[in-house]
């Protein structure tokens, strides 16, 4: 083991060795991480052209017919059509049902991870770069964040709100975006005592370019890490308010919802209803975490391989 | 060859699954729904009523065929026609040793009209009641405003309450046991939010013996936790299984399953009274003026796209019977001429045609999603047949229970699933209290969350109801029947049938008021 000031540092922005490059090449020595990837962008590329993959429009009531309902993997319909992973209570295609319910679950997760990580890294270096009263505001709303449960919080709130997409991605928002805050300001009190910091100032550049154009580019590694693990947490937070029947409206079936209407019927043998979605979102999150775990030994100076 | 220690354990195996039985004092019910109140004249609601049944007595007991017995009242008779008489047993006592008397009766009653904040009230029960009086300690004498031949119907299921314990009692006292003192099988306890009620074995009891000296009655509103349970052995006997359990539970050693068909009928309500109404849009999703579903042939069509032997069988793995009416066969006040609405799509079509709406119209479809088996799929399935019979369905929304029960009484919204439960020998109180002109200060048309009116009806359903001769009264009930139905103000999905399972050794009574109640468990024998 390194110590710390031994640890080599990037003490300026520079192109050769930005995060992102390093992350890039880290991942690609780890064939764990490469296949974990691999799975991410095929999963990404499934929701984003699903509906021209699906063999059904699993939303539009028209198309569903319940005396489809309930069948095993492989039967076929009245009109014909066969259901490869069965259809559930209301005769959805399970298929079509988990790529639709793969596309909510990953905009959900996705939409919330990126507004949190804006809102909480603007938050973040400001209070760093600030300090005093400001800074002493953040943080403590930061851990009062941080005290309560994250599903407590989100459970509160939709009760509060009603369901709807929108309404999930403000809730993950909000018991989020402290995770990012905490870590941006970490890093950034070390880096802006930093003599390039210091020449920033002396040149006269304004407080936001500062902020966002010296400060922001030399704390991305944490934030990139946590991005990433955030991401998959989301998606499983939102899959577990929708499982507790308070997320998304069940017209929409996310994937966890899609868990929840299986759960009900499990013991009575219909198992295709639950597992697949089940083994979907599992394969989702744990690619994510893999990943975002590989990353976080690449960016980590004390992790990372000479 | 087997050890001593082997053969030990096996003998002991033996001795605890063949002791089961005979140990058997105590009782564990998982229910799957939580009452709101001890107070037992709080609500009529099914999870209330299911406890107040065990501590408290009312003047007449029904039977599992929704038949009606002495109670309390060991007789009635009619003097006039506006005058009853009940003669109390007299061996009747609270459960701290009070005997019950008429006056603790004339108490009950009084209060049966007003309990504040009260969501489902007594009220109707004895909206007719005009004097009360205790002429001595088992008998009462009751008076009507108008001839009530089914007075007994009303008054005879409202709880008796002990006026010396309950008087002046809040709603708080009674959910720590102050006040809830009855004369039923069995006694309070405690009642612990959200997870048990607790209630001991009355030994005075007057009727039948109660079986088991504690009984727990633990809420979990969960479909496959609630079944889970009853498999791990957790509790002795459920309600609400869930229809698609049904086989595996019935094929599972060590479990018994007990099944009946109910008097409780699921309907979609819709509302037909207002101009405008909250989830009723045009093709854009703007609000629609006038309210297309005032029109009876709207009504009349949507009712043919709903395909109720499909969800019976679909949704319901056919634990459900279709209905054209209120009440099953059996009930005294079914009509066998009205039989369930046809699913023509056709039809459907042409009728929306004629009415003006041939392009259809916005609706959103409301539900509860904890009420009753499967209320939220059958709310889908009617959202895709309605949507297939050329209705823009915008949306299935489904809430719990506690919060949607209110918002449907207060007409928040303009299609939606509710049930009644009927539990009285005849259709006469369902009818009164679900289409009869919503009128507090009458006491009628309590549960008309549509707020149905048709002066027509109300007066054959009154004469009807003050109808002494039995034939007549009957004959005069199915012709109200008949007139409600032709407005179609909710359609009628289908009747329920119930199911409890239990471990082997303990018998339930299945019912059809749906009743959950240790008194109605046994030892098997």
């Amino acid at each position: 083991m390194t110590t710390l000031d031994a640890a080599p540092r990037a003490v300026a922005p520079a192109e050769s060795d930005s995060p992102l490059a390093r992350a890039a090449a880290g991942l690609a020595r780890s064939p764990k991480a490469v296949v974990a990837a691999i799975v991410c962008a095929l999963l990404l590329l499934t929701a984003l052209v699903g509906p021209a993959l699906a063999p059904q429009n699993p939303y539009d009531l028209n198309v569903l017919d319940i005396m489809d309902a309930k069948l095993p993997p492989g039967s076929e319909s009245m009109a014909g059509q066969t259901f490869w992973l069965g259809t559930d209570g209301q005769g959805r295609d399970m298929l079509s049902a988990m790529i639709y319910g793969l596309r909510t679950s990953l905009f959900v997760g996705v939409f919330a991870g990126v507004v949190a990580l804006m809102v909480g890294s603007a938050l973040g270096l400001t209070a760093a770069f600030l300090g005093g009263r400001f800074d002493t505001i953040v943080m403590r709303l930061v851990d009062l964040m941080l005290g309560f449960p994250t599903l407590l919080v989100a459970l509160i709130l939709l009760a509060l709100l009603g369901q709807g997409v929108g309404k999930v991605i403000f809730a993950l928002v909000l018991v989020q975006w402290a995770m990012f805050a905490r870590a941006v300001r970490g890093a950034a009190l070390v880096e802006k005592n930093k003599d390039y910091i210091e020449a920033a100032t002396m040149l006269g550049l304004s407080r936001p370019r500062i902020l966002f154009g010296h400060l922001l580019p030399n704390c991305l590694s944490p934030l990139i890490v946590i991005g990433t693990l955030q991401v998959a947490n989301a998606i499983a937070a939102e899959a577990t308010l929708s499982f507790l029947g308070i997320g998304l409206p069940i017209t929409q079936p996310s994937l966890g919802l899609l868990i929840a209407n299986g759960f009900q019927v499990l013991l009575s043998g219909q198992y295709w209803i639950s597992v697949y979605p089940g083994l979907l979102l599992l394969t989702l999150v744990f690619s994510i975490n893999i990943v975002g775990d590989r990353l976080r030994e690449v960016l980590n100076p004390r992790l990372a391989e000479r | 060859m087997s050890t001593p220690t082997q053969r030990l354990a096996v003998a002991a195996i033996a001795l605890v699954t063949l002791g089961g039985p005979a140990l058997a004092a105590d009782l564990v019910i998982g229910t799957a729904t939580e009452p709101s109140a001890m107070d037992p004249l709080f609500s009529r609601t099914g999870p209330n009523q299911n406890i107040a049944m065990q501590i408290f007595d009312r003047l007449v007991q029904p039977d599992v065929n929704l038949g009606m017995h002495p109670g309390l009242a060991e007789s009635w008779t009619n003097l006039d026609p506006t005058t009853w008489r009940v003669k109390l047993r007299a061996d009747a006592r609270f459960h701290d040793g009070k005997p019950v008397t008429a006056d603790d009766v004339v108490f009950s009653l009084e209060r049966a009209r007003n309990v504040p904040n009260s969501p489902a009230p007594f009220s109707n029960n004895v909206s007719g009641v005009t004097g009360l009086k205790a002429l001595d300690a088992t008998t009462l004498e009751v008076k009507t405003a108008e001839p009530t031949p089914d007075l007994m119907e009303r008054i005879g299921f409202v709880y008796i309450l002990e006026r010396a314990a309950a008087e002046g009692k809040s709603l708080q006292d009674y959910n720590k046991g102050d006040g809830t003192i009855g004369s039923g099988p069995y006694r309070f306890k405690e009642w612990v939010p959200g997870d048990r009620v607790v209630l001991t074995r009355n030994d005075a009891y007057w009727g039948k013996k109660p079986e088991f000296d504690t009984v727990t009655i633990k809420f979990i509103s969960n479909d496959a936790a609630r079944v889970a349970a009853l498999r791990s052995g957790a509790v002795d006997l459920i309600d609400g299984v869930p229809p698609a359990d049904l086989p595996t539970l019935e094929k599972t050693q060590g479990l018994k399953v007990h099944t009946t068909a109910s008097a409780r009928l699921i309907y979609l309500a819709l509302d037909g009274t207002r101009d405008e109404s909250p989830f009723v849009t045009d093709l854009a999703g703007k609000p629609l003026t006038p309210n297309p579903l005032k029109d009876v042939r709207v009504r009349t069509a949507i009712a043919r796209m709903i395909n109720t032997p499909a969800i019976v069988d679909r949704v319901l793995n056919k634990a459900g019977v279709p209905a054209g009416q209120l009440v099953p066969e059996g009930v005294q006040g079914h009509d066998p001429a009205l039989k369930p609405i046809a699913f023509d799509l056709e039809g459907a079509k042409k009728l929306l045609a004629e009415a003006g709406y041939k392009d259809g119209f916005g609706l959103t479809i409301h539900s509860s999603n904890d009420r009753f088996a499967g209320d939220k799929d059958i709310a889908q399935a009617l959202g895709q047949m309605l949507s297939r019979g050329g209705i823009k369905v915008n949306g299935v929304v489904t809430q719990p229970y506690n919060v949607y029960a209110g918002a449907a009484t207060k007409q928040t919204f303009s299609a939606f699933i509710f049930s009644l439960g009927n539990t009285t020998p005849t259709s006469g109180p369902g009818l009164r209290n679900l289409f009869m002109t919503n009128d507090p200060k009458a006491g009628t048309g309590g549960f008309n969350r549509t707020r149905y009116s048709n002066p027509a009806f109300d007066k054959a359903l009154t004469e009807a109801l003050s109808t002494f001769d039995e034939k007549q009264r009957l004959a005069g009930i199915q012709a109200a029947t008949k007139l409600v139905f032709a407005d179609m103000p909710i359609v009628p999905l289908y009747w329920q049938t119930v199911s409890w399972a239990s471990k082997a050794n303990i018998a339930y009574e299945a019912n059809m008021s749906e009743d959950t109640s240790a008194a109605l468990a046994s030892v098997a024998k």
